[in-house]
């Protein structure tokens, strides 16, 4: 009994200690989704610039237009490698379904002060196996996201605002990693010249920016 | 010397052969333009399946540039095929048929009559690569559309349309030089017999001998690979890289200029001194 006594509040202490970050993670969170469930519709002019050692490509203007709850289209002049993640607001697909969060700490972006939440998806078939969030809980806007997936490996994106009051970002900046990326080269060109081998290996960072302007937003 | 070229080419054109060059490119443009409508988005999906892992392609990929792009490739061996099969018969032919000593009999000298049939069988050459162009282009843009072009090589370039038109002009006009070097090739071989089948199966059998020995053999044969002619076929390729392509592409050129002076210097030499006696 006089061991029950004792062990029983330390039990509980830890309990709350272990609870309360989660909590405070939760409310995060939702208030980040909250943020960004007030815009009905928006569109905006973007500037995509690809730097990736092994991709030459200029940098290409589109219309990016979304309407809630989740529909993205791209209007591009001409033909445009787009990054498959980190576009789309992709953060708020993963808050949409059941997780698990925790706040890890905290961390100074720029001048911000952003708490770090790691988000772990609970269904077996999600392809994000872990999300780490970096968010700002004052303004209640994400500053910058790693995804780890099953099928794109691991990503980071950078948000980076201009104007106070948005939710959304000026510049997203996408950066993921490729390595031994082979192509079948021969089967565009029927003989390659010696200049056109492939390399044994190429370079493993790739970066894709885009800047944003002229956002028309529409709010419930 | 117009007169000669225009009866030289009067000659090529009264012959059956001469179409069959015109009908073959018809029949692989189109065949190319609908496999790549039919088949075009599998194969490019399989091309670009590593990059579609991490990027999507929003626009136009499968357009008249890059079918333009496909069609470039039957430089290779397709149209060498059609150039020889003109161009092998220039000389040979008048042999065979027994008509140089009545050709010689004219106030003209031996290398005249060289220039003008190279001249005219050059004509034919040019054509063949012009008929290839408008109907890859004309095709293509009725079929496909216009668009950005997605080049695969060991680097991923993509040209955007309004940079196309030079790159195109200058990848149709290598085509055209290296198909001079085929037909001075075709040509050299002309003169040295009695009848065409030779000097166009010749033509054939040495480019794509030289090309498999030069690949196969590459470590052996690296050094001179780069002085070899067939090394430099699809140098067309060239326009279409961002970094060190057109750099390289000046001696490409002048290989194909040096061979192109050879060949047409070994034809003089040789029909100056042949004994004509058919």
């Amino acid at each position: 009994m006089r061991i029950i006594k004792i062990f029983l509040p330390a039990l509980c202490g830890l309990l709350i200690n272990l609870t309360l970050p989660a909590q405070d993670a939760n409310a995060l969170l939702k208030s980040l989704g909250n943020n960004m469930d007030k815009i009905s519709s928006f569109e905006a002019d973007a500037l995509i610039k690809v730097d990736v050692d092994f991709i030459s490509i200029k940098d290409r203007k589109m219309k990016v237009k979304f309407k809630s709850p989740d529909k993205f289209t791209f209007d591009v002049e001409g033909l445009a490698l787009l990054p498959k993640k980190g576009l789309q607001m992709d953060y708020l697909q993963i808050l949409k379904a059941k997780y698990t969060a925790i706040d890890v700490g905290e961390e100074i972006i720029g001048k911000t002060k952003t708490h770090i939440i790691k988000v772990i998806p609970e269904a077996e078939d999600s392809d994000v196996i872990l999300a780490q969030l970096w968010i700002d809980p004052e303004l209640n806007r994400i500053m910058r996201m790693k995804t780890y997936t099953r099928k794109s490996g691991s990503y980071v994106i950078d948000f980076e605002y201009n104007d106070v009051m948005r939710p959304l970002p000026d510049v997203t900046t996408v950066s993921f990693e490729i390595s031994n990326m082979a192509f079948p080269a021969k089967a565009m060109n029927e003989m390659m010249t010696k200049g056109l081998q492939m390399p044994d290996s190429l370079p493993k960072k790739a970066r894709v920016i885009v800047q944003y302007s002229n956002y028309k937003i529409v709010n419930k | 010397m117009i007169k000669l070229i225009s009866i030289e080419l009067f000659k090529i054109f009264s012959k059956p052969r001469t179409y069959i060059g015109f009908g073959a490119i018809i029949i692989i443009v189109l065949a190319l333009e609908f496999g790549i409508l039919l088949q075009g988005d599998n194969i490019m999906g399989i091309i670009i399946a590593n990059i579609k892992d991490r990027f999507m392609f929003e626009g136009n990929i499968i357009n008249l540039y890059l079918v333009s792009y496909v069609i470039l490739n039957t430089l290779w061996v397709h149209v060498p095929i059609l150039v020889a099969l003109v161009a092998g018969d220039l000389l040979a032919g008048e042999a065979n048929a027994g008509t140089f000593r009545l050709i010689l009999t004219r106030p003209i000298s031996r290398v005249k009559l060289v220039f003008a049939k190279f001249i005219a069988g050059w004509i034919y050459a040019v054509m063949l690569v012009i008929l290839m162009a408008i109907l890859s282009i004309g095709i293509g843009k009725i079929l496909f559309g216009a668009g950005d072009l997605l080049v695969v090589t060991n680097k991923v370039n993509v040209f955007s349309s309004d940079d196309l038109l030079w790159r195109f002009a200058g990848a149709y006009a290598y085509g055209i030089l290296s198909m001079t070097t085929v037909a001075a090739l075709s040509f050299m071989l002309s003169s040295m017999a009695d009848n065409s089948i030779g000097p166009i199966i010749g033509t054939v059998a040495g480019i794509v001998g030289i090309t498999i020995i030069s690949t196969v053999g590459a470590s052996l044969l690296g050094p001179v690979n780069k002085y070899i002619f067939t090394s430099y076929l699809p140098s067309w390729q060239l326009f279409f890289q961002t970094d060190s392509g057109l750099a390289s592409l000046g001696h490409a050129v002048l290989i194909q200029l040096i061979y192109i002076v050879g060949f047409m210097g070994i034809t003089i030499w040789y029909f100056r001194k042949k004994d004509i006696l058919s």
